[in-house]
């Protein structure tokens, strides 16, 4: 059955989900439940999650399996490493993607390198969750927008679901994957609402989804800035222009197939990430695409970045830093004008 | 001082030429003689030497660019020179606000440079690559002015539109000589109004007189006294009765010439060139039998110099050795006429005394400007050529 | 705790053996060329990873060092395999992608030797955190050197460990340099064992030279594990017998004094004597096991020797797990 839940929900019910059908799936981070000890708690959670996103699930699978850490980003995250390479499948909540720091050695040189290492001998079933993007003031230690720095790591896949319906069976295809997949939500989407299934169900990770096929122009977005590229096609439909709206929805490895075929098609491809503008997952899929489709090219490729500064404060600010599609006109407009028909 | 590379004039008719290609970029060290680049007319392309010892300092003029004849393309100097200095030409007086006017035109050049410079997306190229098209043509009117697929798309269908009444796009799709071929043959049968006349020239006394004068001359004939040696001479002296066929007549300017300049087209494996005998009227038949085995065997090898390539005023073209009979040439423009040759035939007919005898037979086609020449005066023309190959002691004198 | 007896004398008296003639090959080998990369060699402190080995079955866990071959042996991993691994062969128990810092068997409860000074503590707090999570009375060792105390994970990863009261082990192997530099420099604590206050959890300190003290110490400390009694903290104190890494010239070695006394030492020879006064060891049994492992390790060299090297295409395999 469908019914309309919000991003935030939907994650929760995979999460509910995939820990009723596989034991071995156990949370853990930072109060994930919170109160843990607490007597007058119990199995209630205090918090669940910083966002609530866990909310519910500490009294339904126990302290167990709903496992308060210490702040001890690398110990708990290590940890998780560990128990994946001997057999649970642990889904860790790095609170703000902005941490990884704390943490980044046990992905880095630990976690992504173990199965190669070890000549194929392990496997890493590792679903790290985490927030991230900016719009919520939460200023330049909690907003950014790392996707790309772990998407450019071996060993590891990395998701950035837009939409509850996606995240939901991200999530769940995330969980059943026998590899590391960090799973990146937008703090900011939490709230969106859409229908989706009740049933337990995947979403194939390493797929894009066409959200409006076009013929003129491709856009091609992470996360949250589905909404821009989405209200960017809207606005040229009047001057009669025809935008194809791909969701990127896996940042590593990502499909390559779809978007080469859309820019053989249109020609012309525009990147909206909202990411920091260099070394980022839209200056590789502009490499790449400038590369394997260069013939089919009829337009330089614009990529429409976050600026090279961290996510400001003040909301003004943060405001001019978020892409939108403004910034999409200005920027791309020499990709754009000659489309309009009128 | 640095010194400026020039568009060469080659030739009378030449007004502008374009770059082809650059052997050398800018900061490479040339030596004076050095082959800097090659530039084409429209009738022919010709590699452009060093003026000078130095350091190719500027390149004005990138490939494909057009500029008239005599303006800089490169210049060529020490290290330490100001580009700016050469490129400002040296004609131009300083005016008044001449220091205003200096600067204008440094920055002319690379102005120039970028306009000439062709923008097109990757896709716009291919597709025009693959539809023949010379998209130098078209308008783009994508980000900085590029070229789109839209444009080509647009550009082939507006041409579909028009091919039927014209094309102006004569050469587009090829390159280097074959272009240059293509718009010269083009044109000229779009700017002229062509006639060809065929008859044919009895002669078994010429090919008679060519064997007793090998025989006789033997040594001192250094050339080789060959067809188009003859034809050439007969040709010559017909022009001198005729000199309304000595002629050109291009953009509005009908110009009789006072000498005689013959063009000889050659096949090459680049297309078709045609060397030039300069002053033929004035080479006795021993001279012009020399000036022609030189000429063709030049042309063959490419070593003739550009101006034995242009400056003609009238044209003979010879396909007698494929064994064609009649054929209709096309102008050399913005000469007149051009007299094309075919192969000799034997044939029986009667003589003077009604007795069967073998008669060699020459196929001549001449094809005239009716715009400038009526017919009757190029029949007379032609039956000029033949009655000097038909009676060759004439060729003598 | 089992007592140790006869057999469980002659397998600790077999694996001190392989190791120390393992260890003393590949240094006579590397200089040859003949293997790429860089070596840590574990010899001298053969007590450590055998006397704590011996309480382990393949279903408990290690984490281990960049100085890890002794660790794999102990473990019970296959010499061929492993010198293979070192050789870079496709017959390497890595198939030749891990090397000597990376040697893994994940089949023996080996969960690799490690390249990241401190790497394995929170690893071997996750594999605790597993064994606890299944009820099952396994254990993991977590074998780290006096170098890794000083790194961050130490801290939240023994940290973990004790609030969770995981069956982990904390093994420092105490060789008294980090790299170059003294761990009296480098620690503010005198021993590594002190730290335990701090995690209000036991913290031992033994002569890792002797087998007998190091075999018992970590006896009772598996057993308190596999009891769900919690991590405990052994720091052994031993020595290596040759640098940091294979080409090390070691100037920071003492030539005299307690710290040459030492290194002067030699944990097989005292574990000889002592097996054989105590009846636990032969004579004749103890040369026998040290001509077999001589053999052994030569074998091992010759199957390394012998191994093709991996295919082109294993470069792409063992990224993802399908």
């Amino acid at each position: 059955m469908t019914r309309k839940i919000t991003f935030m929900k939907a994650i929760n019910e995979a999460m509910d989900q995939s820990m009723e059908r596989d034991e071995r799936v156990i949370l853990l981070g930072e109060d994930v439940a919170g109160g843990a000890t607490i007597e007058h708690l119990g199995n209630e959670g205090a918090w669940g999650g910083v966002f609530g996103v866990t909310k519910g699930l500490v009294e339904k699978y126990g302290r167990e399996r709903v496992i308060d850490t210490p702040i001890s980003e690398m110990g708990y995250m290590g940890a998780a490493v560990g128990a994946a390479a001997t057999g649970l499948r642990p889904v860790p909540e790095l609170m703000f993607n902005d941490f990884i720091g704390f943490c980044f050695d046990t992905l880095l040189a630990q976690g992504s390198k173990m199965r190669y290492m070890f000549g194929g001998k392990a496997k890493i079933p590792l679903t790290v969750r985490t927030c991230h993007g900016a719009g919520a003031s939460a200023a330049a230690q909690h907003s950014g927008s790392y996707y790309g720095l772990l998407g450019s790591i071996p060993g590891i896949k990395v998701v950035v679901p837009s939409n509850p319906y996606d995240a939901k069976g991200l999530l769940n295809a995330a969980i059943e994957d026998d590899n590391i997949v960090m799973f990146f939500e937008d703090k900011t989407l939490y709230g969106i609402k859409e229908e989706v299934p009740e049933e337990y169900y995947t979403v194939e990770i390493g797929k894009a989804k066409v959200k409006k096929a076009g013929s003129d122009l491709t856009i091609v977005t992470i996360g949250k800035m589905l909404y821009v590229a989405l209200e960017v096609a809207e606005k040229l439909e009047a001057d009669g222009v025809d935008v194809e709206v791909i969701d990127l929805v896996t940042v590593a490895p990502w499909d390559q197939e779809t978007i080469i075929n859309s820019v053989k098609k249109t020609g012309r491809l525009i990147i909206i990430d909202e990411a920091n503008p260099h070394n980022n997952t839209a200056t590789d899929i502009s490499s790449v695409v400038a590369d394997k489709a260069f013939d089919y090219l009829d337009g330089p490729i614009k990529c429409i970045c976050a600026p090279n500064t961290p996510v400001p404060f003040a909301s003004n600010l943060e405001q001019l830093y978020i892409p939108n599609a403004d910034k999409v006109f200005d920027l791309a407009d020499e990709l754009i004008a000659d489309l309009k028909k009128s | 001082m640095a010194t400026n590379i020039l568009m060469p004039k080659l030739g009378l008719t030449m007004t502008e030429g374009t770059v082809e290609s650059w052997y050398k970029k800018e900061g490479d060290a040339v030596k004076k003689g050095d082959i800097v680049c090659t530039i084409s007319s429209e009738k022919l392309t010709h590699d452009v030497e060093a003026p000078e010892d130095g350091i190719l300092l500027k390149i004005f003029v990138e490939e494909l660019g057009q500029i008239p004849c005599k303006e800089p393309i490169g210049c060529i100097g020490e290290l330490s020179e100001k580009v700016a200095e050469a490129s400002a030409p040296a004609k131009e007086p300083a005016l008044t606000e001449g220091q205003i006017q200096r600067e204008v035109q440094v920055t002319a050049s690379p102005r120039n440079k970028e306009v000439e410079r062709i923008f097109i997306t990757p896709i716009a190229r291919k597709i025009a690559a693959e539809r023949g098209i010379d998209y130098s043509e078209i308008t783009g009117t994508g980000g900085n002015g590029r070229i789109t697929r839209h444009d080509v798309e647009n550009f082939v269908l507006t041409v579909k539109a028009a091919s039927a009444a014209t094309n102006t796009n004569a050469g587009q799709g090829l390159s280097g000589m074959r272009k240059v071929i293509a718009k010269r043959m083009h044109n000229s049968l779009q700017q002229t109004a062509q006639v060809t006349l065929h008859r044919k020239a009895n002669v078994s006394p010429l090919m008679t007189f060519r064997t007793d004068m090998k025989a006789k001359l033997g040594d001192r004939l250094s050339g080789q006294l060959s067809i188009n040696t003859l034809l050439a001479r007969a040709v010559v002296l017909a022009l001198k009765d005729f000199p309304e066929m000595n002629a050109s007549y291009a953009n509005g300017e009908h110009v009789v010439h006072e000498d005689i300049h013959i063009g000889m087209a050659v096949a090459v494996d680049e297309g078709l060139i045609v060397p030039v005998v300069k002053d033929a009227a004035n080479k006795t038949l021993t001279k012009l039998a020399e000036n022609i085995t030189t000429l063709i065997s030049g042309a063959r090898s490419h070593t003739l110099s550009s101006d034995l390539l242009t400056g003609s005023t009238f044209t003979i073209s010879n396909l007698g050795y494929a064994g064609i009979e009649y054929f209709t040439p096309i102008l050399n423009t913005p000469e007149i006429g051009i007299l094309g040759v075919g192969a000799i035939d034997r044939k029986l007919a009667f003589s003077g005394n009604k007795e069967i005898v073998e008669q060699q037979e020459l196929p001549l086609s001449l094809t005239f400007d009716h715009q400038v020449v009526d017919g009757a005066l190029a029949a007379e023309f032609l039956q000029c050529i033949c009655t000097y190959l038909e009676n060759p002691y004439l060729l003598l004198f | 705790m089992q007592n140790l007896d006869m057999k469980k004398a002659a397998w600790i008296y077999e694996k001190m053996n392989d190791i120390r003639n393992f260890e003393d090959e590949v240094h006579r080998i590397f200089t040859s060329g003949e293997i790429p990369g860089f070596v840590h060699l574990y010899a001298g402190e053969e007590a450590v990873a055998t006397g704590v080995c011996a309480h382990l079955t393949d279903a408990d866990y290690i984490t281990s060092t960049h100085r890890g071959h002794g660790h794999c042996i102990a473990k019970g991993c296959d010499l061929n395999g492993m010198m293979a691994e070192i050789y870079g062969k496709e017959t390497g128990l890595c198939k030749g992608k891990g090397g000597s810092m990376h040697i893994a068997d994940i089949d023996k409860g080996m969960l690799g030797a490690n390249g990241m000074v401190g790497g394995g503590f929170p690893i071997a707090v996750g594999a605790g955190l597993r064994n606890k999570y299944l009820k099952t009375d396994n254990v993991v060792v977590c074998f780290f050197g006096d170098g890794a105390a000083n790194e961050g994970t130490f801290h939240e990863g023994i940290n973990l460990a004790a609030i969770w009261k995981l069956p982990v082990i904390f093994v420092c192997e105490n060789n008294l340099f980090a790299e170059a530099t003294p761990q009296s420099y480098s620690s503010a604590s005198k021993t590594i064992a002190q730290r335990s206050l701090a995690y209000d959890i036991p913290g031992i300190s033994v002569d890792g030279m002797d087998l007998m003290e190091v075999y018992k110490t970590a006896g009772e400390a598996i057993d308190r594990a596999r009891k769900g009694e919690g991590p405990t903290i052994i720091e052994c104190l031993t020595y290596r017998k040759y640098g940091h890494f294979e080409g090390d010239e070691q100037k920071y070695k003492a030539k005299e004094g307690p710290e040459k006394e030492r290194a002067d030492l030699d944990c097989i020879q005292l574990f000889r004597k002592e097996a054989i006064a105590l009846k636990l060891l032969t004579k004749e049994q103890a040369d026998e096991i040290e001509a077999n492992s001589v053999k052994a390790i030569a074998k091992a060299i010759q199957f390394a020797q012998g191994s093709p090297i991996p295919r082109p295409e294993a470069l792409y395999e063992d990224v993802y797990a399908d």
